[in-house]
């Protein structure tokens, strides 16, 4: 039979505590191009509209 | 009675240019210069509407598949948008459905930056709240070249195809600390509507949203109202988002030490205060450029989404944020 091991947790708290880094900076990378290809495309999207008249044919 | 002429008149000249401009055009037929705009103001209005939507669907399934939604929706916007030919398939293409996009995606991925970082938590918002100024900055230019080269459905198509390949990776990378943590998600909280400050909070941000789509959306057709080239004139949005790129975390750090209200109040009086003392007599290239970063610096501190946090995460998580 399998001994079970029962590893002891840490205290929630101390996993609660935000880790200042780590993974974090990835999701940091991620969420700057999130912004970048969504709010920027959207704040610039004016161009896209203002395109539409010189280039109709 | 003296005031009500020039204003008029003003009014009147501007709108002309731009009415007619949109008008012998003519691409999509009965097009007016009202349902251009219509197209970035559904922008805003879809994402916020899809606010409670993302919220409720990270509950239920899991984020990925909330984040996946929403890069589907985006990109697809754009892509349909290239087909469209009548204004209300613009609508629903380019306005709807790309808003849709930018809801679902950016929602989700709103608090998790907060859940990983908590001293640095300021430093961290500004650089990736900068990637919006600069993803917009080198996007206008990309945008420019893209139509005078390939025309506006080829724009729009390499658009859809770009936004596809940088948010699905980047929204697949993200991971939440939800395990360790158990944040409290509400869809709506009423309760926090009936609040004074919260009321007047959210007052604030709505009544600021409509000077921020009016400055957004007509700088570059006042740069050609004023008679500058098309190119010049769409540069103003360029420029603008350069400030922003730069205002924003500037204004993130300032409001950590100087005061959350304080310094979006200095800010908002500025930028109106600047639209008045610079927007309008701006007649040049140099004195308009100068307004748009000034401007866009300024109007960092304004975020649309942060009526998206206001309504989701409420005061008291934002004071924390």
């Amino acid at each position: 039979m399998i001994e079970q091991v029962e590893t002891p947790l840490p205290p929630s708290s101390e996993l609660a505590e935000p880790p200042d880094g780590g993974y974090g900076w990835v999701c940091v990378a991620a969420v700057f191009f999130i912004n970048g290809f969504t709010w920027g495309i959207v704040a610039v999207s004016p161009a896209l509209i203002l395109g539409y008249p010189p280039n109709r044919n | 009675l003296v005031i009500r002429p020039i204003v008029t008149d003003f009014r009147l000249k501007s709108f002309g240019v731009f009415l007619s401009y949109y008008l012998d055009s003519n691409y999509f037929p009965g097009g007016t210069s009202f349902d251009y705009a219509l197209v970035g103001g559904l922008n805003f209005t879809a994402s916020m509407l899809m606010a409670p939507v993302a919220t409720a669907t990270v509950r239920q399934y899991h984020m990925k598949y909330t984040l996946f939604a929403g890069v589907l929706c985006m990109s697809g916007g754009f892509i349909t948008a290239s087909f469209a030919s009548q204004i209300w398939q613009l609508f629903l293409s380019q306005g709807v459905l790309v808003g849709m996009g930018c809801g679902l995606i950016y929602v989700p991925s709103l608090p998790i930056i907060s859940q990983w970082f908590g001293k640095k938590r300021s430093l961290v918002n500004g650089i990736t709240s900068a990637g919006a100024g600069v993803g917009g900055l080198g996007m206008s230019f990309a945008i420019q070249a893209m139509i005078s080269r390939l025309g506006i459905s080829w724009a729009l198509r390499i658009v859809g195809i770009i936004t596809f390949a940088v948010n699905l990776p980047a929204t697949m990378a993200l991971k939440n600390r939800d395990g360790y943590i158990h944040p409290n998600r509400k869809v709506f909280d009423l309760t926090l509507f009936l609040r004074y400050d919260v009321f007047l909070l959210l007052s604030w941000a709505f009544i600021m949203m409509f000077g921020y789509i009016a400055l957004t959306y007509s700088l570059s057709d006042y740069g050609r109202s004023i008679g500058l080239s098309s190119a010049r004139a769409s540069y103003q949005t360029a420029f603008m988002n350069l400030g922003i790129a730069v205002g924003r975390p500037l204004a993130g750090l300032l409001s950590d030490r100087f005061g959350r209200i304080e310094i979006p109040c200095i800010c908002t009086f500025a930028t109106g205060f600047l639209c008045f003392a610079l927007w309008i007599p701006a007649k040049t290239f140099g004195v308009l450029t100068f307004f748009s970063i000034l401007g866009g610096s300024m109007l960092g501190i304004f975020w649309p989404v942060s009526i998206c946090i206001f309504l989701i995460y409420g005061l008291y998580e934002l004071t924390l944020s």
